[in-house]
């Protein structure tokens, strides 16, 4: 439900891992297969200008492009690092009126809208214990409801209770906004079994 | 979920019938990814793992660049003389070490390749729902499964036990030495209650009684 850029990370993982597998199985390759070690050797001379015999000159120029490299590389993985998580916002609904024509801006906060929904479904008696959280999903706004049901709860039975409360909310919001319940296993609560009621 | 039986309630005031249709199926589509999302595993973990030998790939290339251009030596090692024997490989090179290191760094590369490509999927299903979207651990279906096998059988609360696959949910009971377990009635109760929970995928119901009793309290 976070905002991580899935297809980057992947894209990433395969170039990596494609030029990890290369570079191993290329050594191995160069070590025990006589003709890879002669091919390999055709190939050294173009790494002349970065061993010790080289002219300064050569030498500067090309250690200066490894340089560069490097640190192109590591930006690239800083970027890649930083599109990870995150997604979170604060705030549920922010409304500046243009639609109906009358002046001033409505915000709710998402705090509101975790109290509200947090002590309703709360007292549910199939809830163990529960989180709500509010993302941003494609530009709008979404609600995460992570319920750790009581051992043995009817799944359909959390499912339907939510329903009725996400209703109410939908009627105070006056907008339905997309909502993910997410009934997980373990947590506070769960190893208890369903309370009689 | 069907966004035309609300929009007649008027739940907004103001925004009618058009404005809660569309936002119906701009819901479909975040519904779709979130559910897909929700029910595939994250690379985060191996990303960052990636992301970090990157990042010493470059910091190593970065300090042998600076040891080059400001003519310094680490450890009495060029970086220049690295480079040449690096090129007159395999000679000068110990064939157990190198050949150990190179087969790491190439099952590394396996290992992303792999996290990268494959999917994986997280031990899940999806609930139908007219509001919500509804992802459920396995866990939570199996303990409602065996839950609804013992209500029909009054069984103890150990006495079943419930496995869910993609597909399948299998309950295996073990009664007490001696006791008779009403199986059909189990099976009946446990697909009743899967085809109240409605899962995507659809899962069949299967009761197994073990043979064995059991000797306890």
């Amino acid at each position: 439900m976070n905002a991580t850029n899935r297809g980057l990370g992947r894209t990433a993982l395969v170039i990596v891992g494609l030029a990890l597998l290369v570079a191993g199985v290329g050594t191995i390759l160069v070590q025990t297969v006589p003709w890879a070690s002669s091919t390999w050797h055709d190939w050294g001379r173009s790494l002349g200008d970065l061993g010790a015999g080289a002219p300064r000159d050569a030498s500067v120029t090309m250690w200066t492009w490894v340089l560069g490299g490097g640190v192109v590389l590591g930006i690239l993985a800083l970027v890649v690092l930083s599109t990870l998580g995150g997604g979170r916002v604060g705030t549920v609904v922010e409304d500046d009126g243009s639609s109906s024509g009358v002046a001033g801006t409505v915000r709710i906060d998402s705090a509101a809208v975790q109290h509200a929904l947090s002590s309703a479904i709360g007292v549910m008696p199939e809830v163990g214990s529960l989180a709500v959280d509010v993302y941003r999903v494609r530009g709008g706004r979404a609600i995460r409801i992570k319920v750790r049901p009581r051992r043995g709860a009817s799944p359909r039975a959390i499912t339907t209770g939510v329903e009725g409360i996400v209703a109410d909310l939908d009627a105070l919001l006056g907008d339905r906004l997309p909502v993910l319940l997410e009934i997980a296993r373990g947590g506070s609560g769960s190893g208890r079994t369903d309370r009689v009621h | 979920m069907s966004a035309g039986d609300v929009a007649g309630t008027g739940t907004g005031g103001g925004n009618g019938t058009t404005g809660t249709g569309g936002t119906g199926r701009a819901h479909d589509r975040v519904y779709r990814r979130v559910v897909r999302r929700e029910t595939s595993a994250s690379r985060s973990g191996t990303v960052v793992v990636a992301m970090l030998v990157l990042l010493v790939i470059a910091a190593a290339a970065v300090f042998a660049a600076a040891l080059v251009l400001l003519d310094q030596r680490v450890l009495g090692i060029d970086p220049r003389d690295v480079v040449d024997g690096a090129a007159r490989a395999p000679r000068g090179l110990d064939t157990t070490i190198t050949v150990g290191i190179a087969a790491i760094v190439a099952f590394l590369g396996l290992v992303f390749l792999a996290q990268g490509l494959l999917p994986q999927r997280r031990p899940r299903h999806a609930m139908s729902s007219d509001r919500l979207a509804v992802v459920v651990d396995d866990e939570v279906l199996a303990s409602a499964a065996a839950r609804a096998a013992r209500s029909a059988t009054r069984l103890g609360p150990d006495a079943a036990v419930g496995t869910v696959g993609r597909r399948t949910v299998d309950v295996v009971l073990r009664p007490a030495a001696g006791v008779d377990v009403p199986a059909v009635a189990a099976t009946e109760a446990v697909a009743a209650e899967f085809v109240a929970i409605d899962t995507e995928p659809p899962v069949t119901a299967r009761v197994r009684v073990q043979p064995t009793g059991r000797v306890d309290g």
